[in-house]
C-alpha cells in the first residue's frame, strides 16, 4: 500500500471501542492554484483555486450549478487532473496520483452502490481489493455497518434500500479502508427534508469521532451552514471568499457571497463622498452611510458617483409607523406594502412606489402598530450597513428567497 | 348502480378483452405456420413408438452429427462472444449518438444477403482466393492451403452471421450498466482490472448469457453456412436432417428434430441453473 497511513489491519485493535478511533487524525490538503479548462480553453472549470484545508476540518465548497466545486472534488480524488497546479496531501503531491492509490474515500451524488453486491459485500470490497485477510474483513465491516445503524441490512441489495440507508452504505463503504480524507459530492441531494437534516446531524457526528478531514459540496447554503466549520464560496471557477458561516454571513466580501447567505436587502447607488469614519452613498430611497471599516471598496472606488450597492440584512431593519425625521441616519420613508408572519418573527415589506423599490425587514412580531398601506420609517444601524462594489455581473435580486 | 359496481369487477375477469376478434386472422395465421408444425413433426417421430428413436441412437452417424453440431456450435458462440464483447463494451462507452452510428454499421449486415455472404466466403477462401494468393505469394506457403469445407471455414461463415445477433444481445444488456460504477470501485482502491473483473463483469453476465444462448441455438439449428461451407466430414443436424428428408426417412429426420430441440432446451436450463441467472437479475434490477 502507498497509504501513507499504517494498514487497516493493524489499526482496529478493538472495532467496538469509539474512544480507541478518537486518535485518528484526518490528512491536511493544499489546493495550489489549481486551474481546469474544458473545452478547448474556453471554459474555465477552475480558474487559480488556492485553498489550505486544515486536519480534521469540514469544509464545504458551495457555489450554483457550473461554478466549479465538482471540479475541486474530482481533481482531489484524482478523477480528473488540473491543467496547472497541485493537490499537496499531507506536503505530499498527488497531483497525477491515480485515484486508487490515493487512499480517499468518495460518496457519489447517486451513491455509486453496486447492484449485484448486498450491503455487506459492497462493504468489504475495498478490503478484499486491498488483500485484507478473510478475518479482519468480517470483523471491520461489521464494526463499520454497525457504526452506521446498518448490521441488520447487511445480506439485502442496495435496490431494497430506502435512500438514507443507501446514503450511510456509501459512508460507511469508504470507512472501512479508514481514509484519512472524505469526499462527498452532495450526497444528501437525493434524500427528502427530514432526512436531511438528520443526516447532516449523523454525518457531522461521524466525522468529528473520526476526525477525518472531510471536503463536502452543496449547493445547498443552509446545509454548508449546518455542517462546515468553514465554506468556500465558488462562482465561475473562482473562490470568492472562504470562511467560517459566521465570518460568510457576518461580513461578506462581496455581493454575490452577501445574497447567498440567507436574505439580503439590496439597494443600488453611487459614491457621494468619504471621510474617514464614514462613507456616504446616495441611493433613490436616500443617502445611506456606511462605516468605512466595513466598507468592501478598494481605494479607487471611494471617488465620487462609483456605482455601488449597499446591502442590509432583513433582521437588522427596524420599522417604526411615522415618517422619518429629517435628520435620522440611514431611515428610509417607504409604504408598508406587505406583512408576513412568519412564526418567531414577522417580515415586513416597504415600498417605495416612484422607484419601484423594495426594502424587506424581519421584526418581532409584537411591532403590532404598523400597518399595511401605511408610511413607515425603515431604519438600521451604520455598522450593520455593508457596501460593495456594483460587479459587471447582473444585480442581484432585492430579496434573496431561501 | 351500486349493484352494478360490486358485481362488475367480478364479471370482467371472465370476458374477452374488447376487440379479440381483430386478432384472430393473426393468430390463426402464426398458429397454422408455427404451432401446427411443431405438433406434426413431434407426432411424427412417435409414429411408430419409439422406433425411430431406437434406430436413431443406434447408429453411429447420429451421435457424430450431434457431437459435430455441438463442437461447432459452441465454437462459434464463443468466438462472438471473443469479438462482440470487447466491441459492446467500447461502443457502450461513446455518447449515445455515436454509439448509434456503431450498431447501425452492424445492422447493415443484415441487409446483404446470406447466400451472397456464404459465396463470398467461397471466393476469399477457395485455392485461388485473397488468402491463398496472398500466402502464396508472401511466400508463406508453397502452395495454396485447403482453407475451405472443413470446420474452420463453418465457424468462419457462422460467426460471420451470428456475430451481430450477439452484438445486439449484449448491447441490450450492456447499454444500461452505469459506468460511473468502476470509477467509484477505482476511487475505494481497485485497480482498473479489478474494477472490471468485479463490478463490471458480474452485472454484464446476464447479457453475456441472453447472447450466448440466442447464439447457440441458431446456431445449432444453422443450415445454409454447414451445407455450403462444410465439408463432407462436418455434416451437421442439420444438414443430416435435409438428407434424410430427401430420401423420405420422416421418422428419423422428425425425430433427430425433436432431439436436437431437447438438447437445446435441457443445455438451457442447466445453464440458468448453473450460472443463477434468477439471482443475477434480480440484483441488477433497481
Amino acid at each position: 500500500m502507498t497509504s501513507p497511513s499504517p494498514p487497516v489491519s493493524d489499526r482496529r485493535h478493538s472495532p467496538d471501542n469509539d474512544g480507541e478511533t478518537k486518535e485518528r487524525r484526518g490528512a491536511e490538503i493544499d489546493l495550489i492554484s489549481l486551474t481546469k479548462i474544458y473545452d478547448a480553453g474556453k471554459v474555465h472549470a477552475l480558474d487559480d483555486v488556492s485553498a489550505r484545508i486544515t486536519p480534521g476540518e469540514f469544509v464545504t465548497f458551495l457555489g450554483p450549478s457550473g461554478a466549479g466545486k465538482t471540479s475541486v472534488l474530482r481533481l482531489l480524488a484524482g478523477l480528473e487532473f488540473p491543467a496547472r497546479g497541485q493537490v499537496l496531501l499531507n506536503g505530499r503531491d498527488v497531483t497525477s496520483v491515480p485515484p486508487q492509490r490515493r487512499e480517499m474515500g468518495v460518496v457519489f451524488q447517486d451513491y455509486a452502490l453496486f447492484p449485484h453486491m448486498t450491503v455487506y459485500q459492497n462493504c468489504a470490497f475495498p478490503l478484499q481489493v486491498r488483500r485484507v485477510h478473510a478475518g479482519t474483513i468480517r470483523q471491520t465491516v461489521d464494526a463499520v455497518l454497525n457504526t452506521v445503524q446498518l448490521s441488520e441490512h447487511g445480506d439485502r441489495y442496495p435496490a431494497q434500500l430506502s435512500g438514507g440507508q443507501k446514503q450511510r452504505v456509501a459512508i460507511a463503504r469508504t470507512l472501512v479502508y479508514e481514509p484519512q480524507v472524505l469526499l462527498m459530492d452532495e450526497p444528501l441531494g437525493a434524500l427528502d427534508k427530514n432526512l436531511r437534516e438528520h443526516m447532516q446531524l449523523e454525518l457531522r457526528q461521524l466525522q468529528q469521532r473520526l476526525g477525518v478531514t472531510c471536503v463536502y459540496v452543496t449547493h445547498d447554503q443552509d446545509e454548508a451552514m449546518a455542517l462546515s466549520d468553514r465554506i468556500a464560496v465558488m462562482r465561475d471557477g473562482r473562490i470568492e471568499q472562504m470562511g467560517s458561516p459566521r465570518d460568510l454571513y457576518r461580513a461578506p466580501h462581496n455581493d454575490f457571497v452577501a445574497g447567498f447567505f440567507g436574505k439580503m436587502n439590496f439597494i443600488p447607488g453611487a459614491v457621494a463622498g468619504s471621510d474617514g469614519e464614514n462613507v456616504y452613498v446616495d441611493t433613490r430611497l436616500g443617502p445611506i452611510r456606511v462605516s468605512r471599516e466595513l466598507a468592501r471598496l478598494s481605494s479607487g472606488s471611494l471617488a465620487v458617483d462609483t456605482p455601488v450597492t449597499v446591502a442590509v440584512r432583513p433582521e437588522k431593519v427596524s420599522v417604526a409607523a411615522s415618517t422619518p425625521h429629517g435628520t435620522a441616519v440611514n431611515s428610509l420613508g417607504l409604504t408598508v406594502e406587505q406583512i408576513r408572519y412568519a412564526g418567531a418573527s414577522i417580515y415586513v415589506d416597504g415600498v417605495d412606489h416612484t422607484h419601484g423599490m423594495r426594502v424587506v425587514a424581519c421584526v418581532p412580531p409584537e411591532s403590532n402598530d404598523i400597518r399595511t398601506g401605511e408610511p413607515a420609517s425603515f431604519h438600521f444601524l451604520v455598522e450593520n450597513t455593508l457596501v460593495f462594489e456594483r460587479g459587471p455581473t447582473d444585480q442581484p435580486e432585492a430579496e434573496k428567497s431561501e | 348502480m351500486a349493484t352494478r359496481s360490486v358485481i362488475a369487477p367480478r364479471v370482467r375477469q371472465f370476458r374477452l378483452p374488447r376487440g379479440i376478434g381483430f386478432l384472430l386472422p393473426a393468430l390463426i395465421l402464426v398458429g397454422s405456420i408455427t404451432v401446427v408444425p411443431v405438433v406434426r413433426i413431434v407426432m411424427i417421430s412417435f409414429g411408430d413408438g419409439l422406433a425411430n428413436y431406437q434406430e436413431l441412437f443406434q447408429s453411429g452417424v447420429f451421435w457424430s452429427t450431434l457431437r459435430i453440431t455441438m463442437e461447432i456450435s459452441v465454437a462459434s458462440t464463443v468466438m462472438c462472444l471473443l469479438l462482440g464483447y470487447p466491441f459492446v463494451y467500447l461502443i457502450t462507452s461513446f455518447r449515445e449518438s455515436v454509439t448509434r452510428r456503431f450498431l447501425l454499421v452492424v445492422v447493415t449486415t443484415f441487409w446483404i444477403s446470406l447466400i451472397v455472404r456464404v459465396y463470398a466466403w467461397m471466393v476469399i477462401l477457395g485455392r485461388n482466393g485473397i488468402v491463398n494468393d496472398a500466402l502464396v505469394s508472401i511466400g508463406l506457403v508453397d502452395e495454396p492451403l485447403d482453407l475451405l469445407f472443413n470446420r474452420v471455414s463453418v465457424i468462419i461463415g457462422m460467426v460471420h452471421y451470428l456475430l451481430p445477433y450477439m452484438i445486439l444481445a449484449l448491447y441490450g444488456g450492456m447499454v444500461g450498466i452505469d459506468r460511473g460504477l468502476t470509477v467509484a470501485a477505482q476511487t475505494l482502491g481497485a485497480s482498473a482490472f479489478q474494477a472490471f473483473r468485479r463490478v463490471y463483469l458480474p452485472q454484464s453476465l446476464p447479457a453475456v448469457f441472453a447472447g450466448s444462448m440466442l447464439v447457440f441455438i441458431l446456431a445449432t439449428g444453422f443450415f445454409v453456412v454447414p451445407s455450403l461451407l462444410g465439408g463432407p466430414g462436418e455434416m451437421t443436424l442439420s444438414v443430416f436432417m435435409e438428407r434424410q428428408t430427401f430420401f423420405l426417412n420422416w421418422g428419423s429426420a422428425t425425430s433427430s428434430a425433436v432431439l436436437l430441440s431437447a438438447v437445446s432446451i435441457v443445455l438451457f436450463v442447466s445453464m440458468d441453473r448453473l450460472v443463477g441467472l434468477d439471482k443475477l437479475f434480480g440484483a441488477v434490477r433497481r
